[in-house]
């Protein structure tokens, strides 16, 4: 099996300060990489490279039959060829992002009909059946303003779907959610992962990232400085600086199961 | 003679005017949209000069008076060989004047809508054109519903000036039979009236919009 994602020695900066210094990663179908780090670590703009949303300086990206090099300054691929390549990408976002003017089911047959350019009966029938899957086929023709957050981010989950994309990426989708909207969310990225879907996460949900990935990153100061099962980055970290980040998150988050040294107890689980 | 009632004998005259009024308002309206469109995206422009000639549109027409543009469209285009009939040249003279407003209110509408709306929508696939016209511009045109009212109501009253370059519209039929009646209190309440019922129903209108708006979304 080769990769579906083959990403080598990426380079993005701001103005003078440079984000991601060599980013070099292989995906696998079906894998689930989770990717944890500080804000400012270059989590969420590497994710916003791999779909071009942000253009990389430097570096070289392969996905399915598209191979792209980098150079600064460059202007890009063509808006064709990046529209091709987003549409096989898909990506949820922290902020939902649902368009207010249109209904649920609108928001979900829009990219099919103008990109996968299928009729509108069929991306009906396309879209109502993914709302059936995740149960909010009831709200098919209201209005997301109208949906609780959970309900929002699920529904922008399906919109992506409704794309039948490749690879799925997750950009902090559960960090603006109500703690207790963050379940059915998660759930639905769970099953999607059980499905088979390759997805890439930059998360803050460690539990999340331990129970369901299958591939742990830690990104650091714009490198990738662990990289392994889940097992081994979040129980046996390397470096002094993911034992700590774990320590100050985790402390946060779930308090009791983590000991002084900032590892990840054992809770019940193996 | 009670002079109200003479009033109502010129009736259809009245209506008549007010139909021009109206089919003023209605042009102009539409060319004003079509220049606010273009020059509200021309701002945004990656290319410069484009962005220039924007800039100084809205620069040069709220700069300058209503009134001066009018004429300089009908007495000073003819010079340069372009003879407008009346008519056309207050459509086009007011439809351009008013773009420039619209332009600023379209451009304030584009900046209220968050970015994410736009990147969610490129990172499905959908072109950058049909993410502004699907996407972006309905929901501009959603909040800007108040202020381009307000616009249109002020490009109707606009038409009043229309009279210094020989439209018989409301201002201008309102004189003429001063002229022979010499009662100017009377017909210039009465066209006053008018001018008012008709931004009265505009207002209305956006209400009604606002109100539609707001149960859809």
């Amino acid at each position: 099996m080769s990769p579906i994602l083959r990403i080598s020695d990426l380079h993005k900066n701001f103005g003078s300060l440079e984000v991601l210094k060599g980013i070099s990663l292989q995906v696998m179908p079906s894998e689930v990489v989770s990717i944890i780090g500080a804000s400012g670590s270059g989590k969420s703009t590497f994710l916003r490279c791999v779909n071009m949303m942000e253009m990389p300086d430097r570096g070289t990206m392969e996905f399915e039959s598209f191979r792209f090099h980098f150079h600064p300054g460059a202007a890009g691929p063509p808006p064709a060829t990046l529209s091709a390549v987003r549409a096989k990408i898909g990506m949820v976002f922290q902020s939902y992002n649902l368009w207010p003017h249109m209904t649920v089911l609108e928001n979900v047959i829009e990219a099919p009909m103008r990109v996968r350019r299928l009729s509108r009966r069929d991306s009906i029938m396309e879209a109502e059946d993914l709302l059936e899957r995740i149960g909010l086929i009831e709200k098919r023709n209201v209005y997301p303003g109208k949906l609780s957050g959970g309900q929002q981010q699920r529904v922008a989950i399906v919109r992506a779907l409704a794309m039948r994309p490749r690879v799925m990426l997750f950009d902090e989708v559960t960090s603006a959610l109500d703690p207790e909207l963050v379940g059915e969310v998660l759930a639905l990225m769970a099953k999607l992962a059980a499905d088979g879907m390759t997805m890439l996460l930059v998360t803050h949900e460690i539990a999340f990232a331990r129970d369901v990935s299958s591939r742990t990153i830690f990104f650091d100061r714009g490198i990738i400085a662990e990289d392994g099962s889940p097992d081994q980055v979040l129980r046996e970290p390397k470096s002094e600086r993911l034992r700590q980040f774990l320590k100050r998150i985790l402390h946060e988050d779930i308090g009791k199961s983590v000991n002084a040294d900032g590892h990840l107890i054992n809770n019940g689980r193996n | 003679m009670d002079w109200w009632s003479e009033v109502a004998v010129y009736g259809p005259g009245f209506w008549n005017a007010t139909q021009l009024v109206l089919l003023l308002t209605l042009f102009i309206i539409l060319v004003s949209w079509a220049c606010g469109l273009a020059a509200a995206l021309g701002k945004l422009s990656k290319i410069r000069t484009i962005r220039a000639i924007s800039d100084f549109y809205v620069w040069f027409i709220r700069g300058t008076p209503t009134l001066i543009q009018v004429f300089i469209v009908y007495f000073g285009l003819p010079q340069l060989g372009l003879k407008l009939s009346p008519f056309l040249a207050g459509v086009i003279a007011l439809g351009v004047n008013s773009g420039a407003y619209v332009a600023e209110i379209i451009r304030a509408g584009l900046s209220a809508i968050p970015k994410g709306q736009t990147e969610s929508s490129l990172a499905l696939g959908i072109s950058r054109f049909d993410t502004m016209r699907r996407i972006i511009l309905p929901q501009v045109f959603r909040i800007i519903v108040p202020p381009i009212t307000n616009e249109a109501i002020t490009a109707l009253k606009n038409t009043s000036l229309l009279s210094t370059i020989t439209v018989v519209e409301l201002t201008l039929f309102a004189q003429t039979i001063i002229a022979t009646t010499f009662r100017p209190f009377e017909f210039y309440i009465a066209v006053a009236f008018i001018y008012l019922l008709l931004t009265t129903i505009l207002t209305q209108f956006s209400g009604w919009l606002e109100r539609r708006y707001a149960a859809m979304s």
